[in-house]
């Protein structure tokens, strides 16, 4: 049974290291708005901040591009994005250009080295509530398969909220994610999703 | 305090000027997530108080302001040049408006987890649209409400209220009237988890055990206050769920 917590609302009468919750006097206690289930002790936020952790696939756009073959990105209005290349290399992108990329390493929590950067052509980006990204993920990527099958579309989600839709049917994808977004926290979110892609398929 | 040479009755038949009781809220209505552009955000209508507050980030701080330990919290309270009161919001910040804005900031900055967001700041808009007295509570209360829809990370959910002293009655949630001729007023701010006080401003002269009055009262209503709160932030989501169980 799921419920509500609020920031400052005990949830567990013993110290647990549950994410977004804090142990004060040997209780656990919320930090966040969101929902908490008794029986597997998990706390989900509604909505939440993203703090970037290794190996985050990552979307952002290229912002300023550096003499020694370093790029910005933007991720995140907290934390900067720098993606390095050897500068003997070719210039690989311009500013304005979408990247997918992963990060490699975090410095002073507020600047992200980025690695593997795959260039994100053409396409619509937007961007969610990071809180709905593993429900847009699904388990084991189920969720974003069957997004991608039905819509023939290409998608690429970023942890850090952003996500990029290419193809004819970006509409209904897209009206799909932020449904999703919405809709996040009532039970039969999967079936629901599915009946909707399923009836506009035979229209 | 303003002049005593016109003050108006304030207890008449033992009720106050607007009819409530001494211990008796005004009204109290919050929506959250009013504004999109916004990480969070919340709209509060008190009494005759209209408040929007808004949250954005945590963003990176400019460099003067930043620091390497924790976020910085800059609230910024101001009243619209239409909000009622002569003279406010009509030119750069007054006075008043930088106090309240600093002790804001100083409720929040002990409330919010800011050492997970180093070198970051987290700025809270206040915006009096329409002001009747206490409106630093009714700010503080809004913001609260405006942070948990931004998903920010705080330790409670902080609400705020003001305590009065009307002659020799301790009374709270004083309208503007009240507000300027009452013999004492006390803006509390209380995170409700441990009834810690976060803010304690101070206007008039009361004994000891009024104090203690006003706490008990301030107390009492905040139960109200923070139902309230959570009714405002639980709305949205529960309207969605409420839609597929109809079905």
């Amino acid at each position: 049974m799921r419920k509500f917590v609020f920031p400052g609302e005990m949830i567990l009468n013993s110290p647990t290291g549950l994410s977004y919750s804090y142990i004060e006097n040997d209780k656990t206690y919320s930090k966040v708005f969101g929902l908490f289930d008794e029986s597997s002790k998990s706390l989900i936020p509604l909505k939440s901040v993203w703090v970037p952790h290794i190996d985050d696939r990552v979307i952002g756009t290229i912002s300023e591009i550096g003499r020694n073959g370093s790029y910005s990105v933007e991720i995140n209005p907290m934390v900067k994005g720098v993606l390095l290349t050897d500068r003997r290399e070719r210039q690989k992108f311009y500013v304005g250009d979408v990247i997918e990329a992963t990060v490699k390493e975090i410095e002073h929590k507020t600047t992200a080295i980025l690695e593997r950067p795959m260039l994100l052509k053409d396409g619509i980006l937007m961007h969610i509530n990071t809180a709905k990204i593993p429900r847009l993920m699904g388990k084991e990527n189920t969720m974003i398969n069957e997004l991608t099958t039905f819509t023939k579309t290409k998608i690429a989600v970023g942890k850090n909220g952003y996500v990029w839709i290419k193809g004819d049917n970006a509409k209904r994808a897209i009206e799909a994610v932020l449904r999703i977004e919405s809709e996040a926290h009532v039970p039969g979110l999967t079936d629901r999703i599915k009946e909707m892609l399923e009836n506009e398929g035979n229209k | 305090m303003a002049s005593s040479l016109n003050k108006p009755k304030l207890i008449v038949n033992g009720k106050r000027i607007d009819g409530r009781d001494f211990n008796e809220l005004r009204p109290l209505k919050i929506e959250a997530g009013v504004l999109k552009n916004a990480d969070g955000s919340a709209y509060e209508e008190w009494g005759n108080n209209k408040v929007l507050a808004a949250v954005y980030g945590p963003k990176e701080a400019p460099r003067y302001l930043a620091d390497p330990e924790k976020a910085v919290i800059r609230a910024k309270y101001s009243m619209a040049s239409f909000s009622g009161l002569d003279g406010h919001g009509r030119s750069a910040p007054s006075r008043r408006e930088v106090e309240i804005s600093k002790v804001t900031s100083d409720v929040f900055s002990n409330i919010i987890e800011v050492s997970q967001f180093p070198n970051s700041v987290i700025e809270i808009d206040i915006e009096i649209l329409q002001s009747d007295g206490g409106t630093r509570a009714a700010g503080i209360t809004a913001a609260s409400v405006a942070l948990a829809n931004a998903g920010i990370p705080m330790k409670d959910l902080v609400y705020a209220v003001s305590g009065a002293r009307i002659e020799d009655k301790m009374a709270i949630d004083v309208n503007m009237i009240e507000d300027n001729y009452s013999d004492a007023d006390i803006p509390f701010a209380i995170s409700p988890r441990n009834n810690e006080v976060l803010l304690l401003q101070f206007d008039g002269g009361v004994t000891p055990e009024q104090m203690k009055e006003a706490e008990k009262l301030v107390l009492e209503a905040g139960k109200t206050i923070s139902k309230i709160q959570k009714d405002a932030l639980k709305k949205s989501y529960e309207d969605i769920s409420a839609k597929y169980e109809k079905k």
